[in-house]
């Protein structure tokens, strides 16, 4: 899936979360596997609420963190980018 | 079956009734589940005259609807144990888990695996070590992943297997699949155990591997987990986080061994039992 910055994204209907410190277990059960998001993963997964755009979800990472625009929109990228490779991930 | 014994079992809301008219069948079953029979219920003595399993005989039970007849005790407890134990677990409301299970006191150790996977040889590994049997097929937890319930059914073994402590057991030589009955003499603590310390040992026999020892982490150990349920993909929404969250907290290892005799020197310890 091409990432478009302007675009909201969302985690699919067929996930199930479970917080395991600042991890994240994920279970799609379309094929009963499990993910583990590593922290900064899941920051990002916990931002793709399918109302905000990329833009928004670097500004609110960056501002609840205090990081540099910079850093933040690395963090989200890549974790778009991770979700995605994942297959847990849909435009909204 | 006029004048059979009678028995009532029950676990959430479901309740069995069981009769037979062969008192040390009776005696055996109400002793192997005596957790589901109720405060009120007196108590079993300890076992003892129990039949050679293998000897041929006639052995009539019913539950609720259903009468069977088995050709000897060792085939009717066999038989019964399973029966039983699922018509208390279907639909109890809880997540249901095809797995070993053992105490210290503080620390729960489930050992979860298929058939065959070495469920018991690890149990009874563990009950060497001074922890204390609670189950070696089934055990089933309530949703707030803060209590296991023991189902103590009788353990069954391979011949081949490595034998029980004789103060803890009886063990009966049995035709039925070349295996052994090994049965519990101490009941185990039957109330519902609160989960404090958890670990769980995910154990693999496979003829001719080599003995592996592997942290796991909590992906892992929940992807393992999942195949051992017997209800979870009925009821995902309302299971999985009690199934992850064992996960999370636990400590968890998956230990692969080629024959029984491995088992000591693989499975890990841990600090209570130490």
């Amino acid at each position: 899936m091409h990432l478009d910055t302007a675009r909201s994204y969302t985690l699919l209907d067929a996930l199930h979360l479970q917080e395991d410190g600042e991890q994240l277990l994920v279970l799609d059960t379309r094929s009963y596997t499990v993910h583990q998001l590593n922290a900064s993963a899941a920051l990002v997964a916990r931002l793709c609420d399918g109302n905000s755009t990329c833009a928004e979800m670097v500004a609110t990472l960056a501002g609840d963190h205090g990081l540099q625009t910079r850093e933040a929109a690395e963090i989200v990228f890549r974790g778009l980018s991770l979700l995605d490779e994942q297959g847990l991930l849909a435009a909204a | 079956m006029t004048d059979a014994p009678s028995l009532t079992f029950a676990f959430g809301h479901n309740t069995v009734t069981f009769s037979t008219p062969n008192r040390a069948l009776c005696d055996l079953m109400a002793f192997v589940f005596h957790a589901f029979r109720g405060t009120d219920a007196p108590p079993v003595a300890a076992l003892r005259d129990v039949p050679d399993p293998a000897q041929e005989a006639e052995y009539v039970a019913r539950m609720d609807g259903d009468e069977w007849t088995f050709a000897s005790f060792g085939r009717a407890l066999l038989a019964l144990e399973d029966r039983l134990a699922y018509r208390l677990l279907a639909d109890s409301g809880h997540l249901l888990l095809h797995a070993g299970a053992v105490t210290d006191g503080e620390r729960i150790v489930l050992i979860p695996g298929p058939s065959g996977a070495g469920k018991s040889s690890v149990t009874l590994e563990y009950v060497r070590r001074g922890f204390r049997f609670i189950a070696d097929e089934y055990v089933a937890l309530d949703v707030a992943g803060a209590c296991l319930h023991p189902f103590p059914r009788s353990a069954v073994l391979k011949t081949a297997a490595r034998d029980w402590p004789a103060e803890e057991c009886l063990v009966l030589e049995s035709d039925v699949g070349a295996r052994s009955f090994v049965l519990p003499t101490h009941r185990v603590a039957l109330d519902p155990l609160p989960i404090g310390d958890l670990s769980i040992v995910f154990p693999r026999h496979a003829l001719g591997s080599q003995t592996r020892v592997q942290a796991l982490d909590a992906a892992q150990a929940c992807a393992r987990l999942l195949p051992n349920t017997f209800n979870f993909e009925d009821e995902e929404d309302r299971l999985w986080p009690t199934l992850s969250g064992l996960a999370v907290r636990a400590t968890a290892f998956a230990v692969d061994f080629g024959d029984a005799s491995d088992v000591p020197g693989a499975v890990p310890a841990f600090p209570a039992s130490d």
